[in-house]
């Protein structure tokens, strides 16, 4: 008897903590954003680490412009150094500016996992309370063994420790929700509305991603870097030298990187389309099934009206269909985030 | 009567192994730390530095200081004291790695020796399981002489009993390669099976997180090693004010700008961190939560296991069930029971590496 006293102590403690329910704000996206933005402490360390490469790349520029020397690290210095420190830099901007869109995402993938949290919960807690009701009858009914009854005592206590766990990971996905936008009780409004990924044009994502994408830019810029450093090397270092002999290794790796990283950005949009497409398709099951649900909860009023089910069965129908559109929320809103991030991704919106 | 008694027994001699459990574990936990190459070194390098601490301090207390210019006076001043400081940076940050590898390979050393005896448990369960199959299928044989039962349904049984075969061995070749490893990082023979595997303790109660998180705080050497950045800018700094160095040079200004940016990412990074680190805390904190009830919960149904035991002695006194029946009962509750015990274990298990995670050493794990 001890140990179900603690359980029921703990279950008690976690819900004295006054976090759920309580939704004292609801942000649509955009002000989610702003909020999340404004205080950001990673958007602070992107702009100082940008400030970083800014100073060195006004160096490298500030040594370029003094007359160099006339042999291998002079030239360098002149013209290899500031050409990658202006790429680094530039790839810092773009990263910032991603890092930017990338808390959209999170912020949104935070709500959803919010309300599936929520979802779950409500589950729990229908559960337990059944759990409670079938031990309180099962005491008055002198029918019950002891054991028995202490099978339902344990059936009740597992649905509490079920309750606290549900319990404990709702105010996880709040906290982590209302840590991102800086602000407590926190509820984001969700999109509903989604594109049709079969109206996507490979070509187009690809022709959109090749001006868009910082990791094609920077093998770009490598690939124009190990040109600059091989030209220079050829200057001073004959054929048989180890310099030139690694710049010219290292314009080749860098060609060839760069032809790969072609190949595998097609790769990758042949498939985030794919992976659109599976997630498109999933919501469409689920809307026939939510149609299905709905239907057989339908009947089931009908049946019990004629006497023909149990309020049981029709509680199940409903809790079936409930659980439907549960489901069907979770697929529209997990394409949504995937459709997100390919836009992010490739610079493609559809 | 008596054979239950015997079997009640036995099974009590399985549960409680030994008396000096704790102790045994104990030590054989420290031939398991002794045999850390990385322990070791970090132990000989704190040493080291505690031995050569007055030679260091001289080092640096008699480096020259610039005279070249006010900058550089500056720069040499300040390298000269955080010099000195680091002379104490480095033996705290040798210590506080001596103390989380010692209890990290505590935590490894638990996780272990579980996984060696689970498996111990699963490959001779597979044999027993192995030994039923087989003793039908040599039934089956008999059955199908007598013609009662077909060829082919005897080779079903001729199959189950080889596939329950293939599995024991599978288990036990599983179970001596994971003694093999075990026996390795203890630097014992690799065939050494002599262990008591012992798991009767205490469940230990988890503390408020807010004990956890302030050890963070105190004794992390993640967060102080961002404090000891921290210091060295701050010395750096105070250094280039005494000089009030003029910004009109343009490495100077540099110097001072790069200074100020490092120095602001440097606290936020410690910032971000120290979130980082309180939500990886409240994560753990609420699964060790869970694991703390379900264990109530296991408790609980051992007493209904025990109960329902009772109930069958009763029955079988009374003669409506047979012998069978009843060792069946007690051996479902004696598995519930050594199941118990071996998730108290692994919770204690986990909640000590929650406290090593958090620098939260209790005066039994520190490694003083």
């Amino acid at each position: 008897m001890k140990k179900k006293i603690l359980i029921l102590t703990l279950i008690l403690t976690l819900l004295g903590t006054g976090v759920l329910g309580l939704t004292l704000i609801t942000l649509t996206p955009d002000e989610a954003y702003e909020a999340a933005a404004e205080n950001n402490v990673q958007f602070e360390i992107n702009d100082l680490n940008l400030q970083l490469k800014q100073i060195t790349h006004e160096k490298n520029e500030k040594t370029a412009s003094l007359p160099a020397l006339n042999n291998y690290n002079g030239q360098i210095t002149k013209y290899y150094n500031p050409f990658n420190s202006e790429t680094s830099l530039v790839v810092k901007e773009a990263d910032n500016e991603r890092a930017k869109k990338l808390l959209e995402i999170d912020i949104m993938s935070a709500a959803v996992a919010l309300e599936n949290f929520t979802l779950a919960y409500n589950d729990s807690q229908l559960n337990y309370d059944e759990a409670k009701i079938e031990y309180t009858d099962a005491k008055k009914d002198s029918l019950v063994s002891d054991a028995e009854l202490m099978q339902i005592i344990y059936t009740r206590d597992s649905a509490s420790v079920a309750l606290a766990k549900s319990e404990l990971d709702l105010i996880s996905a709040q906290k982590k929700l209302d840590n991102l936008i800086g602000k407590t009780g926190t509820a984001v409004v969700l999109p509903s509305e989604y594109s049709d990924p079969y109206d996507i044009v490979f070509e187009n994502v690809y022709e959109s991603a090749l001006e868009t994408d910082i990791s094609i830019y920077q093998s770009s810029r490598n690939a124009e870097a190990a040109l600059i450093k091989f030209e220079i090397a050829e200057r001073f270092f004959d054929e048989d030298e180890d310099t030139y002999i690694s710049a010219l290794v290292g314009l080749k790796s860098a060609e060839l990187s760069y032809d790969n990283s072609l190949l595998s950005l097609q790769m990758n949009i042949y498939d985030d389309i794919g992976n659109l497409k599976n997630k498109y398709d999933s919501i469409a099951l689920a809307e026939l099934n939510k149609t299905i649900k709905s239907n057989a909860y339908t009947a089931a009023k009908a049946q019990l009206e004629a006497g023909i089910v149990s309020a049981s069965s029709l509680e199940s129908s409903k809790d079936s269909y409930m659980s439907s559109i549960s489901q069907l929320n979770a697929k529209i809103h997990d394409y949504i985030l995937s459709s997100m991030r390919f836009t992010l991704d490739y610079g493609y919106d559809y | 009567m008596k054979k239950i008694v015997a079997i009640i027994i036995i099974v009590m001699i399985i549960l409680t192994p030994a008396v000096v459990s704790s102790q045994d574990n104990l030590s054989l936990m420290e031939e398991y730390s002794s045999n850390d190459s990385i322990l070791t070194n970090n132990t000989e390098k704190y040493n080291d530095l505690l031995e050569n601490r007055d030679d260091r301090l001289d080092m640096y207390e008699k480096m020259r200081i610039s005279k070249k210019n006010s900058f550089y006076t500056a720069q040499s001043l300040a390298s000269r004291e955080n010099g000195i400081a680091q002379v104490d940076f480095d033996i705290e940050n040798t210590y506080n790695s001596i103390q989380s590898r010692e209890a990290l390979l505590e935590v490894n050393f638990r996780k272990s020796y579980l996984n060696l005896y689970e498996q111990k448990i699963s490959y001779e369960e597979a044999w027993i399981s192995y030994t039923k199959i087989k003793s039908e299928y040599t039934a089956a044989k008999s059955s199908h002489t007598a013609g009662y039962i077909s060829a082919n349904t005897l080779l079903s049984f001729k199959y189950n009993s080889n596939s329950a075969y293939n599995t024991y061995l599978m288990k036990k070749r599983k179970y001596e390669s994971t003694l093999r490893s075990f026996n390795f990082d203890m630097g014992y023979p690799l065939d050494y099976n002599d262990f008591d595997y012992v798991f009767n303790e205490e469940i230990v109660e988890i503390q408020d997180p807010n004990i956890y998180f302030n050890s963070v705080l105190k004794n992390s050497s993640a967060i102080i090693n961002y404090e000891q950045i921290l210091s060295r800018y701050y010395v750096e700094k105070k250094n280039f004010d005494i000089y009030s160095l003029s910004t009109n040079i343009s490495y100077i200004r540099e110097t001072l700008e790069l200074l100020e940016i490092n120095t602001q990412l440097a606290k936020l990074e410690q910032e971000k961190l120290r979130s980082s680190i309180k939500e990886k805390i409240d994560i753990t904190y609420n699964n060790l939560l869970i694991e703390f009830m379900t264990l109530a919960l296991e408790d609980y149904n051992l007493e209904i296991l025990f109960f329902d035991y009772q109930i069958n002695k009763n029955l079988y006194n009374k003669g409506y069930i047979d012998k069978e029946e009843l060792t069946e009962s007690l051996g479902i509750y004696s598995s519930a029971h050594r199941d118990y015990r071996l998730s108290v274990f692994e919770y204690n298990t986990n909640l000590k590496s929650l406290e090593y995670d958090c620098a939260f050493y209790t005066e039994e794990s520190d490694g003083e």
